[in-house]
This record gives C-alpha cells, structure tokens and sequence, in this order.
C-alpha cells in the first residue's frame, strides 16, 4: 500500500467514523437526558358504584388453542386485542389475530380476522418462517397502530426474532413486516410479551426478552420512523444470566420505573427491579413476595401512585389468576381478588392497560381455548382493597 | 444497495468458492481465470433458483440476519486469489483479519448471550467507546500499510450507508460464521504446531516434513 493511499483511506476512516458518530449522537434514544417517561395515568372517572364487566373476545371453537394476548387503546375510546391461535402452540398453522370492540362496555368485540401468520410473513420479510408468536400490540395517539410479534425459522421459541407491522387506519390495513436485528448472534432469541411505555418524543420502551444460552430480560427502544428505511431502535439489557424473562415495566415518575420479572429459576417468586434513569439501567434484580410458577405476569400504575399486578398466585400452576395492589412500589403487596381459580385449568398470561376514562382492563388466556376480557372502575378497585383478601 | 440485494452476496460469493474449488478438482486442464468465471456465472444461476418460494441464495437470510463485510471480502479475496493469481489481501492482512474476528467475537458473544449484566452488542446502536475503538484499530492498520485496514474502512462505509439488514455496527464488522473461521484459522494451525513440536520432545518423532 503506498503512502498516498493510506493517508486517503486514513481521511476517509476519520469522515466515516464521525459521520457515524454524528448519527448516533443525532438520535433521540441515544442521549439519555431526551428520555422521560410520558406521564399518563388517566385519572378515575367519577364512580360511585363498583363496577366490574367480563366478557370473552373469541368464540370457543374445538381444536384451536389461543395464547398471549394484548390489548390496546384505539381513538374514540375503542378497544383492540391481538392474540396467536392454531391448532397448538407453535403449530405451522397459527396466525395472529386481531379484534376491535366498540366503545363503552355494551360495546360487543367484532370477529377476529388474522393479520399474519407463517405464510403470509415469510412472504412479507422473504425469509422462511415457520411459526409465529407472541403479539403485542399498542397504539399512539390517533389512529397509528402497532404490532410487534414473534416469528420463528428454526428451531423453538428460542429461535425466535422480532418483526414489527404498523397500521395507520386502527388496524383496518397493515404496513408489511420488518425484521428487526436485537441479536448478534444469528438475530435469534428475542421474544416480547410485556405492554410498551411510552416516553416523551413519540418514544417507546417496549419489554422485551432473550431466551437462548442466557435468559434476561431487556428494554426495546423504539422511534418514530424518521426515514424511508421506517423507526429506528436500539436495545439495552435489564440484567444478565438465565433466570428472568418477560419483563413488566411500570413508570412511577418522569425517570423513575419498577420492573417485574417472570421468574425461571427454582426460587418461584416474582422478582422486581427498579430505575431511576428512565429505563437506561436497572437495579439488581431482587424478591418480591409474590409466587411465580414460571409464568407471565403484569402490572400497571393506578392513580395515587399504587401499582396492580395480574399474576399466577402459585408456586407450581397455573391455575388460579389474581390481582394484588402494591402502595410501596411493588416491596410488599396485598392481595385484592381472585379473577380465576379452577384447579387444573389454566389461566395465564395476564396484560392490562387503563384506558382514557380511568377504567382498567385485564386479558387473558383462559383455559388455552378463549381469551378473556375483564374491564373494571376505580371503585371496584377501592371496594376490593378495602376488604382485601388474605 | 439495499439490505435484501446484499444479503445475497454472501451466500453467492460461499457458493462461488465451492464450485471453484470443485472446478480445481474436476477441470484440471481448464485456466483458472475461466473457472473462476465460469463458478461466479454457475452460483449466480444455481443462487437464483427458487427452492419453496424462495431464491436459493436467500435461504441463509433466514437464519442470520446479515453477514458481516470482513469476512466477505475474505471469501471475494479467495475467490480473487483463485481466479486471478494475485490475491486483494496479502498474508498480513489476511492474519489480521483472522485476529480481528477472534477478538471481536470472543468480546461480543459471551456478554452478549448473557455472561454478566453488561451488552456489548448495546454499544453497536450509539456508543462513543465503540466508535473510537474501531476507528483506532483503522488508523493504526493503516499506518503500518495492512491492507485489512482498507476492508475495515469500507466495513463503516456500509454501515454508514446501512446496506445490511441491521442498525448496529457490530453486524457490519462480526458475524458467528466469520468468528467460527477465524477460530479455525487461528487454532487449527496452532494445534498442528503444538501437536508437532509435543510429537518431536517426548517420542523422538520427527514432525510432519514441510513440502513448500
């Protein structure tokens, strides 16, 4: 190599190398003083009476199994659910599907109608999938949706990459899937499960996971699309090993947050983590006293700063599904209603939102066959916690 | 070049190889350069069939989000090397891209797969230490004239340009396949050696006689 050349090629690593560190330091999510949580915690709607309404999205059909839903808030006070279902869990014939329910609580849920599923993303991302999983979906103000799933080309769940689609018009119609890269290592093992926070800036953090040689929990930052390439991302770790998944954020202030994690390991209890710089970095993870029998789990912040989680009240199953308030930040807890207790069964996967109005809904599965969609007030809430469960 | 257009270029340039070492050993009396031709036309036509939908050079997309730029001027160079004679990266060069790939795999996996609470692969999206570390590593290559210096150049034109599938650097300068190799580039050599030299101090055997 000649004198000359080097030096040009030295110039042009210097230009490279600083245009990529001006991009980086040009992105929103890459200063950490840009990150605040949006604060909005609709406040209660006046109730008197304690109010809780249940109802079921899909129609029982034999055969179809149904797992992981989610839920979000649409415009004009709509709600939208997304959930898997198939044959089995990781069939070859599983979809995601989507409902909309009109709003106010006479509303009825319109039939689920699939918005992808193996074919149909493996055309989409020209890749060969063979499963696919896990949507999360959730919306921004007007009628932007998104959905995040998981999709699999080899392999289990441990193979899997997160996809996103986005639609514009509530879910009527949906962008084309885009793979994204969270892993160097094959771009396998990401899986989300857990609803997104919001943060100033049209900014998301979405909960997110990886489940390979570790199994740890991390964050997904996502922007809004701000080139024809669509949002940008990056990712940060919430903490390392091969114990906690499936992380459940909730915001107590501008930068301040709790996580809790599913729990894998032998110890069975809900672990807990807490933030005090918007999510960037995370405590250790240390106990609650809530028992995990490795299942999914979630909480959300009501109004005077307490926090409700829907989890699996058991070391071992599945069976049973109840709600706990917590007034210190999720230290200790007080058991408030048993939604679901039928032994054998399975009751699993919890996700909650509040809507615009201050009511909270609950979805989960319900016995692998129906998901289930249980909306209650603030009173309910209150008349529970008064005479609180043991 | 848009990321589902590159994707292709490391599975062509893999199936390239393959049949041009084949092509060595089957058309012995055919000139290199013409097998060398004849093995990129050969992959291109056999990279485009459709298997299940599919083009067959877009199958490994499947399993890995992009391949790395080092490793596939290293599989051009060898395609290079074997069609022209004079290989685009010299035994320097070569070796330090070798090294390049252990240590940068052998930083990235381990903690990005979970050893510890701390992700390398995190610094790939935004991180000044990252930055810095890969463009020292350019200028001192450069300043000892290492043509590998040159590969890791156009590895941050890519990424700048983001020609890959990916957001972050570390997909543009590392990749499992190319960490893999660059073990066994390293380590099978250095087994042969330490094996040899063992073989030689305790039974008297001599090594294994050198035919260059």
């Amino acid at each position: 190599m000649k004198t000359r050349t080097a030096a040009l090629l030295m110039a042009a690593a210097c230009l490279l190398h600083a245009w990529a560190a001006l991009r980086w330091f040009a992105s929103p999510l890459y200063s950490s003083s840009t990150l605040r949580f949006a604060q909005a915690v609709p406040p209660p709607e006046s109730q008197d009476n304690p109010c809780l309404v249940e109802e079921f999205i899909n129609a029982p059909s034999e055969g179809h199994s149904v797992h992981a839903a989610s839920l979000c808030e649409l415009s004009g006070g709509r709600l939208a659910a997304a959930w898997y279902g198939g044959s089995r869990e990781g069939g070859r014939d599983v979809s995601v599907y989507f409902a909309e329910k009109s709003p106010g609580n006479d509303g009825r849920w319109a039939a689920p109608r699939p918005v992808v599923n193996a074919a149909s993303a493996s055309r989409e991302l020209d890749r060969y999938v063979k499963k696919v999983g896990n949507p999360v979906i959730f919306s921004e103000p007007g009628d932007q949706v998104w959905l995040l799933f998981v999709t699999v080309s080899v392999g289990g769940w441990s193979g899997s990459s997160l996809n996103l689609k986005t639609s514009k018009d509530s879910g009527k119609t949906w962008s084309e899937s885009r793979r994204l890269t969270l892993s160097p290592f094959f771009n396998v093992s990401e899986l989300v499960r857990n609803r997104p926070v919001p943060l100033e800036g049209g900014i998301l953090a979405v909960p997110v996971y990886h489940e390979f040689l570790g199994r740890f929990p991390e964050v997904l930052w996502l922007a809004p699309a701000s080139s024809a390439r669509g949002h940008t991302y990056r990712k940060s770790r919430m903490a390392g090993g091969r114990r906690y998944i499936q992380p459940s954020i909730v915001p107590l202030g501008p930068n301040r947050a709790v996580a809790f994690y599913r729990n894998m390991s032998e110890d069975r209890t809900v672990v807990m983590a807490t933030s005090n710089d918007s999510g960037l970095s995370w405590s250790p993870p240390r106990p609650t006293p809530l028992p995990n029998p490795n299942s999914g789990l979630q909480a959300i912040l009501l109004p005077s700063q307490r926090v409700l989680i829907a989890f699996n009240d058991s070391r071992r199953e599945r069976d049973n599904l109840t709600l706990a308030i917590s007034e210190d930040g999720g230290a200790s807890w007080k058991r408030i209603a048993v939604m679901e207790n039928t032994p054998g069964a399975e009751f699993s996967y919890p996700y909650m939102i509040r809507d615009g109005k201050g009511w909270t809904h609950l979805v989960y599965t319900w016995h692998r066959k129906r998901i289930k969609h249980v909306a209650f007030n603030d009173s309910w809430i209150e008349a529970h916690a008064g005479g609180a469960i043991p | 070049m848009s990321a589902y257009l590159s994707s292709y270029v490391f599975p062509l340039l893999v199936l390239a190889l393959g049949l041009q070492y084949l092509g060595e050993r089957l058309f012995r009396s055919a000139s290199r350069r013409r097998r060398g031709i004849l093995s990129c036309a050969a992959a291109f036509f056999i990279g485009c069939i459709p298997v299940d939908g599919l083009p067959l050079a877009r199958w490994p997309a499947s399993a890995n989000a992009s391949f790395c730029i080092p490793f596939t001027l290293v599989v051009l160079n060898g395609i290079w090397n074997r069609t022209f004679g004079n290989p685009l990266m010299n035994g320097p060069a070569l070796r330090a891209a070798w090294i390049f790939g252990l240590v940068g795999g052998g930083i990235l996996y381990p903690m990005a797969l979970g050893w510890g609470s701390w992700d390398p692969y995190v610094a790939g999206y935004g991180s000044i230490w990252l930055f810095a570390a890969l463009w020292l590593v350019t200028i001192l290559l450069l300043l000892r004239k290492n043509g590998f210096g040159t590969v890791l150049v156009l590895a941050a034109l890519a990424f700048d340009l983001r020609i890959l599938d990916s957001e972050n650097a570390w997909d543009y300068y590392i990749d499992p396949i190319y960490t893999a190799s660059s073990l066994a580039a390293m380590g099978v050599p250095l087994v042969k050696k330490v094996f040899n030299s063992a073989r030689t101090r305790l039974r008297g055997i001599p090594p294994h006689p050198r035919h260059d």
